[in-house]
């Protein structure tokens, strides 16, 4: 016959058992810490094919973290045990394209979290055009657009931290109306282009301009005419020329 | 032509008036055309003020300029924009000008300095549409922008009271009614959608469909009964407000249609395109009133109450004003 002392021990054990069972994730959370996963694709900049390249993150004083190899097939990569509310430097490296930093600040959270972040990356080649994806410029203007410091951030960055690299801006006209009124337009634009790029502490001597009297052949105006504000701009092209 | 409703009222019983005696039958309307003054480059917007004694221009070339009417001489030039000027709208009392520019700003101008009163930050995009509300102090302002919003704006504050989501890609002008109760947004989407002016409403009263192209325009007539709206085919489409029923489609260019502007009679609309060419039209009918070749893209329009003179702003940078003719002499009736 059991004593009420055995019975009393008994259920005070499957009581303390039950409630380490029911706190254990939370305990062993608490041990591991909220991490935070960051997976994406990296891509060719100019052709947008996959590409392999090593991701790396590092904390803000410099520190690597972690990295990972994007793979070949689609671009992706996935790094994780980051956390929650911290900064860090994402480093792109691969000897075939532009070095690239980029900083993505975590969200704070209690939870584990998934976010999503995709590179472009600039190849490395010399006589690779780099095409501006939005003009910094409006229709038949050669000074830079209020906003043009957006689309031409990415780019500034690159050639800072690619210090040996050399480049020729090439700007194309809005239509072939006059030639010498093109050469002139477009000349003025690389120039608005190098001295933005040259303010931001990029030597000049490393930036050529290429003016053109036609329009860019591969993206020519459109055919039918466009509403006001939306007029076709002349493509513009970072060249590689020396690295 | 944008007025206050009592002076609608006038001139449209002066037109009926007229109209009765047979002045301003269709056939008679003949138009002079005087260049009167010239911006450095494209002309993107024109607007008269309620008392026909001014007019606006707004240009490629980043700069506003005021005009006296009827004889067309350049007054002053507002500089303050930093991308080209997509449109101008004057207030109810003709004291400010509203500005919208691919700065991405709004700018409210007084009229008799030129100088900028403020300057209205909040589109994340180019500014194209700029509207006063028709009130007597002109208390809101609506702009249109490509950041697919349209904004009101609190003219006394300087700041935005709120934004109107909808569209699914570029706003590209918007309007006023003149009763105040509606605004109308046009969009690359190709839908038109009306809103409701109250501060508190955040959906689209209604969506109006049927263009087959980007809707660039539209504008209520002063009676607040019809709306127009014109497309990138050229294609001008009349509506029934506050039904939304669509009362006429006119095939009325061979290239886009950039603008229109109402008279105050309610029942002629003027339209202007790129195929170089302004029309006048009957709303009610579809009939063709005038068609004249400017001989020059046209990328804005607007005209005096009686639609005595029609302002064009144009792709060469000029402006000018089709004046209308001295009225033939009636034919005689038979038997007299």
């Amino acid at each position: 016959m059991k004593t009420f002392q055995q019975t009393f021990v008994r259920t005070f054990s499957a009581l303390v058992l039950v409630a380490c069972l029911g706190f254990m994730p939370s305990i062993l959370h608490a041990q591991i810490g909220t991490v935070i996963t960051v997976a994406g694709n990296v891509l060719d900049e100019v052709t947008r094919n996959p590409t392999t390249v090593n991701v790396v993150f590092s904390d803000e004083a410099g520190n690597r973290v972690v990295s990972s190899r994007s793979n070949s097939k689609d671009g992706s990569y996935l790094v994780t045990g980051l956390k929650p509310g911290k900064k860090y430097k994402v480093r792109i490296e691969q000897p075939e394209f532009f070095q690239a930093e980029y900083e993505i600040q975590l969200p704070n959270t209690s939870k584990y979290t998934e976010i999503s972040r995709d590179f472009l990356v600039k190849p490395l080649v010399k006589g690779t055009r780099i095409p501006a994806r939005v003009s910094p410029f409006e229709a038949k203007k050669s000074k830079l657009r209020v906003g043009a410091g957006e689309i031409l951030d990415d780019f500034k960055r690159t050639l800072v931290i690619n210090p040996n690299v050399n480049i020729e801006i090439q700007c194309y006209p809005d239509n072939d109306a006059d030639r010498a009124d093109n050469a002139k337009l477009t000349q003025d634009r690389g120039n608005a282009l190098r001295e933005y790029f040259e303010k931001a502490g990029v030597s000049g001597k490393r930036i050529s301009v290429k003016a053109a009297e036609n329009v860019d052949s591969i993206n020519p105006p459109p055919i039918r005419k466009a509403a006001k504000g939306k007029r076709y701009v002349g493509s513009t092209y970072f060249v590689v020329t020396k690295f | 032509m944008k007025l206050r409703r009592w002076q609608s009222i006038v001139c449209m019983l002066v037109i009926a008036q007229a109209a009765s005696v047979g002045f301003l039958s269709a056939q008679q309307r003949t138009y002079e055309m005087k260049t009167v003054g010239k911006h450095s480059d494209e002309v993107l917007g024109v607007f008269v003020n309620a008392a026909d004694t001014k007019f606006a221009t707004c240009s490629l070339d980043e700069t506003i300029k005021l005009w006296s009417l009827p004889d067309g001489k350049e007054l002053k030039t507002l500089t303050g924009h930093l991308g080209q000027v997509n449109n101008v709208s004057f207030s109810t009392n003709g004291k400010l000008l509203a500005s919208a520019s691919s700065d991405r700003t709004v700018r409210i101008w007084d009229v008799e300095s030129g100088k900028q009163k403020s300057v209205l930050n909040g589109h994340t995009a180019e500014v194209i549409g700029v509207y006063f509300s028709p009130d007597a102090n002109s208390d809101f302002l609506a702009s249109t922008s490509f950041d697919q919003t349209v904004k009101l704006w609190d003219t006394k504050l300087q700041s935005e009271v709120k934004t109107l989501r909808g569209h699914t890609m570029q706003a590209n002008n918007i309007a006023y009614s003149y009763d105040g109760k509606y605004l109308a947004s046009c969009s690359d989407d190709k839908t038109i959608k009306i809103w409701s002016t109250d501060l508190s409403t955040k959906e689209p009263i209604m969506t109006l469909t049927g263009h087959n192209a980007h809707v660039l325009t539209a504008l209520f007539s002063f009676d607040s009964k019809y709306l127009a709206s014109a497309d990138q085919d050229g294609v001008i489409k009349i509506w029934k407000i506050p039904s939304g029923e669509l009362a006429r489609t006119i095939n009325a260019h061979s290239d886009l249609v950039q603008d229109v502007s109402f008279a105050a009679d309610n029942q002629t609309l003027v339209s202007a395109s790129l195929d170089k060419t302004v029309k006048l039209w009957n709303v009610l009918t579809g009939e063709n009133l005038m068609t004249m070749d400017a001989g020059v893209e046209v990328w804005s329009v607007d005209l005096t109450s009686n639609a005595h003179v029609i302002v064009l702003g144009c792709a060469d940078g000029t402006v000018r004003l089709l004046t209308e003719n001295a009225k033939p002499k009636l034919p005689k009736k038979g038997g007299k």
